[in-house]
């Protein structure tokens, strides 16, 4: 039997970076807010100190921040005529968990999308004519403008300090910044990082192709900055241990150095952890939450009653928190009917190696997580894709994030798979090699969803969240064909072997490409395509908002974390003047 | 074209990417440096820094020997150039040539010197001087030294010093002149930005602990 605690104004499922900044302006607003996390908590000091933070083995092979998959997997198939089987080492997506969640050990990169993808349907049919697009692709508007989201993508920038440069600021080219990004009104907070060897190199060869090269953006910073919240974030060192790892420098954007240490001082908020949500309970009508029911680390079951719940959690937990409460009706396949779980995304990542003579040293450890040197050229909407046949892109980057020992080891096609030829070649090529990462959109597909699984079940006796996923043609097409814009940027480099390798289907979850998993719970303006309105509420609930990136219609050519932060600030402007001063459906179905 | 020019000149082509960050100011001359030579330009600095390179903790000299050859090249060269304030190291350093700064820079990182310990223990040291070396403070968002200056203080060469039984008046001192900014040559701005969330009582700590720590060898 639960035990029943005092009702709150506003339960925040999650605290990673959208829990913590919903929290922290819901709290700063007079509202009573209590932040609920599975995981444990943790700081910079003590819980990310070196030396024991630089642990490779523990943090990236054995995956130490990462969901634990024994008590919480999720399971897997590629089509609905297979049997899902849980996922029991994570491989291809690493789901954090903790307090500050994947935010703590991301890799910095800090994107916008362009203003096409919000649009994305009306766009390609304005651009190439209905018909263009591959009929089983399910891509669709957002319901939401580009224009409505600048300000709110700048204010997370500002918050992460993120280092960068403008290619387009209020319409007018910026040079030496991304001429195909949308227009922002100001500048990014901090100057881009220094560019490491591979960058450059890059750079000149996609120069010397007519390209755009950009230094890439980075919430790594590149000199010390104070946030609107007064909290300092310091240089990075380039130390190569980003992404997977926590910093110890203070020095990427985190919800521990960006935002948690103002929230945490306000009264008004309570942070729980080891605490995990069973569902979002409802009334008898079904249409109000009337709060949460959890289970603490102790094993005792709690229901907390709040006016307002905010799902935070990762695209995943966002979709299976609303399957497990009965909020929405569940998408199904058969009748394209359904909203919850449909548009289930990912990122279509392709690389390509160029291997360099052994006068050139590149140093790869010299890395940050986001100090890359990118194009934008073959990118979401940046090029006519007429002649082409598919739609969305790529960028391609020197993105060289670590030269770790155990996992970084670079050899050309050809090279035994171990002993002494693969020795040879790992010396050989180390520190001589230009990694490419060739990053893509991912277009939704009728046949890709998620739901529960009818058979596997979490330590709580919950059904897991069951994934049916596999790469559109139209992604494949588009990944062999930037693939190949990348093998001539190599080339151009002067290197004596170029490896593409463009994605390939099926897709396969034991493979390492990304933990970019979106939509889900889509927003957009429609209830028949959509689980929640342009404000993020929920069409059925109107006291249930869902905030991640489990709104997103398709996932776009970018890292999806700069579009979740202004996602976020954009659903708080709606909250805070909107909601607030009158409760109830923002929209009306 | 002499050979040691030819060689530096292979040396700084391929340094050409460690260059390019100025947080890792590696440059050609460091490689060169000939410790014999350094040896018969010493005696100037010997009247403080000690005939083995030992410092006087007294007068808060620093211990110079087995500090990684890069980092005592870097640092002459930035007395001379103003991003360390000192008028008497200044006024040495200017004088000194490219390859006198390297062939000092090189003596120096050869030598081994005794430790001055402290004559008893300091118990500052044994509290939050050790939290805040090898942890760092949540409070005030510092993180521990060791993350940079290896684990104990023992330095991570090339460029960054090692800590361990230098003398703790020195030590207070540098935090003094990152905290004030009479030194500001760590590209980064990293020493400052934690120097000036420091208390006087932190820096007293943290310089007493690393100065009970026992120096590491030089490294060959």
């Amino acid at each position: 039997m639960a035990q029943r605690l005092k009702e709150v104004d506003v339960v925040v499922l999650g605290v990673g970076f959208v829990g913590s900044i919903v929290a922290k302006e819901l709290a700063a607003s007079g509202l009573k807010v209590v932040g609920l996390e599975r995981g444990d908590p943790r700081d910079t000091v003590p819980d990310f100190q070196g030396p024991y933070v630089h642990d490779e083995l523990r943090f990236a092979v054995r995956k130490a921040l990462m969901q634990d998959n024994t008590r919480e997997a999720v399971t897997f198939r590629n089509n609905a005529g297979q049997t899902a089987l849980p996922v029991r080492r994570w491989e291809s997506f690493l789901p954090g968990t903790g307090l500050g969640g994947a935010g703590v050990h991301w890799n910095g990169q800090t994107y916008r999308f362009q203003a096409a993808d919000f649009i994305l349907r009306s766009h390609v049919e304005e651009r190439y004519g209905k018909g263009f697009a591959d009929p089983e692709l399910t891509i669709q508007d957002w319901g939401v403008s580009y224009a409505d989201l600048e300000p709110h993508y700048d204010r997370f920038e500002y918050l992460l300090g993120t280092s960068g440069k403008a290619g387009n600021i209020n319409g007018k080219r910026v040079e030496g910044g991304d001429p195909f990004e949308a227009p922002r009104a100001r500048d990014y907070p901090t100057p881009p990082m220094k560019e490491h060897y591979a960058g450059a190199i890059f750079r000149k060869a996609a120069n010397g192709l007519g390209y755009h090269p950009y230094p890439q953006p980075s919430s790594n910073l590149s000199q010390p900055y104070t946030n609107p919240e007064g909290l300092q974030l310091n240089t990075c060192v380039f130390c190569g241990f980003c992404e997977r790892f926590a910093c110890e420098h203070y020095a990427k954007s985190s919800p521990q150095t960006v935002i948690l240490p103002v929230l945490l001082k306000n009264p008004n908020f309570e942070l729980r952890t080891g605490c995990q949500v069973q569902r979002i309970n409802l009334d008898s009508s079904g249409k109000k939450a009337t709060g949460v029911t959890y289970i603490d680390a102790a094993g005792r079951e709690f229901e907390q009653p709040a006016g307002l719940v905010i799902s935070a959690l990762f695209s995943f937990n966002n979709v299976r928190m609303l399957l497990l409460s009965g909020i929405g009706a569940p998408y199904d396949p058969a009748t394209n009917k359904g909203v919850v779980g449909r548009n289930y995304a990912y990122q279509t990542m392709s690389s390509a190696q160029a291997f360099l003579d052994e006068s050139i040293n590149i140093n790869p450890f010299m890395a940050s997580g986001a100090s890359g040197t990118m194009i934008n050229d073959f990118a979401g909407d940046s090029f006519d894709h007429a002649p082409h046949g598919f739609i969305g892109g790529s960028y391609i980057g020197a993105i060289n994030t670590n030269g770790r020992p155990i996992e970084y080891h670079p050899v050309p096609p050809g090279t035994p798979k171990w002993g002494k030829g693969w020795k040879e070649a790992v010396a050989r090529h180390y520190n001589h090699t230009v990694s490419m990462t060739i990053h893509g959109s991912s277009m939704p597909r009728r046949a890709n969803y998620l739901d529960l699984d009818p058979t596997y079940k979490d330590a709580w006796g919950q059904p897991l969240l069951r994934m049916t996923f596999d790469f559109p043609q139209n992604d494949l097409k588009m990944a062999q064909f930037v693939t190949d814009r990348a093998v001539e940027i190599g080339n151009a480099m002067g290197a004596r072997v170029v490896a593409g390798s463009p994605r390939k289907g099926p897709y396969t979850v034991t493979q390492y490409q990304t933990t970019h998993n979106t939509g889900g719970t889509v927003m957009g303006a429609d209830p028949q395509t959509s689980v929640v309105n342009p404000y993020l509420q929920c069409w059925d609930v109107p006291n249930v908002f869902v905030i991640g990136a489990s709104n997103f219609a398709h996932n776009a050519s970018w890292n999806p974390t700069g579009t979740i932060g202004a996602l976020v600030y954009w659903a708080i402007d709606a909250l805070k003047s909107k909601y607030l001063k009158s409760p109830g459906a923002l929209v009306q179905a | 074209m002499s050979a040691v020019t030819r060689r530096i000149k292979l040396i700084g082509a391929a340094c050409v990417a460690v260059a390019a960050l100025s947080q890792h100011v590696l440059r050609a001359d460091d490689a060169t440096g000939s410790a014999a030579h350094g040896a018969q330009l010493v005696s100037t600095c010997s009247g403080c820094h000690g005939q083995h390179g030992e410092g006087l903790a007294a007068s808060g000299f620093p211990r110079l020997a087995g500090q990684a050859a890069p980092y005592l090249a870097k640092q002459l060269r930035d007395y001379a150039g103003g991003t360390r304030e000192n008028a008497v190291m200044a006024s040495f350093a200017k004088a000194l040539s490219a390859q006198d700064i390297a062939d000092l820079a090189a003596y120096y990182s050869t030598l081994s010197a005794p430790q001055a310990k402290p004559a008893r223990e300091d118990a500052r040291a044994t509290t939050g001087g050790r939290m805040l070396a090898n942890l760092g403070d949540a409070r005030a968002g510092v993180q521990g030294c060791g993350n940079c200056h290896g684990p104990g203080g023992r330095g991570e060469a090339p460029l960054l010093p090692y800590l361990a039984g230098q003398h703790a008046g020195y030590l207070a001192a540098q935090l003094g002149a990152w905290q004030q900014g009479t030194r500001h040559n760590d590209s980064g701005e990293q020493m400052a930005a934690l120097a000036k969330k420091l208390s006087a009582a932190d820096i007293a700590a943290v310089s007493a602990y690393y100065a009970m720590q026992t120096p590491p060898t030089p490294q060959p």
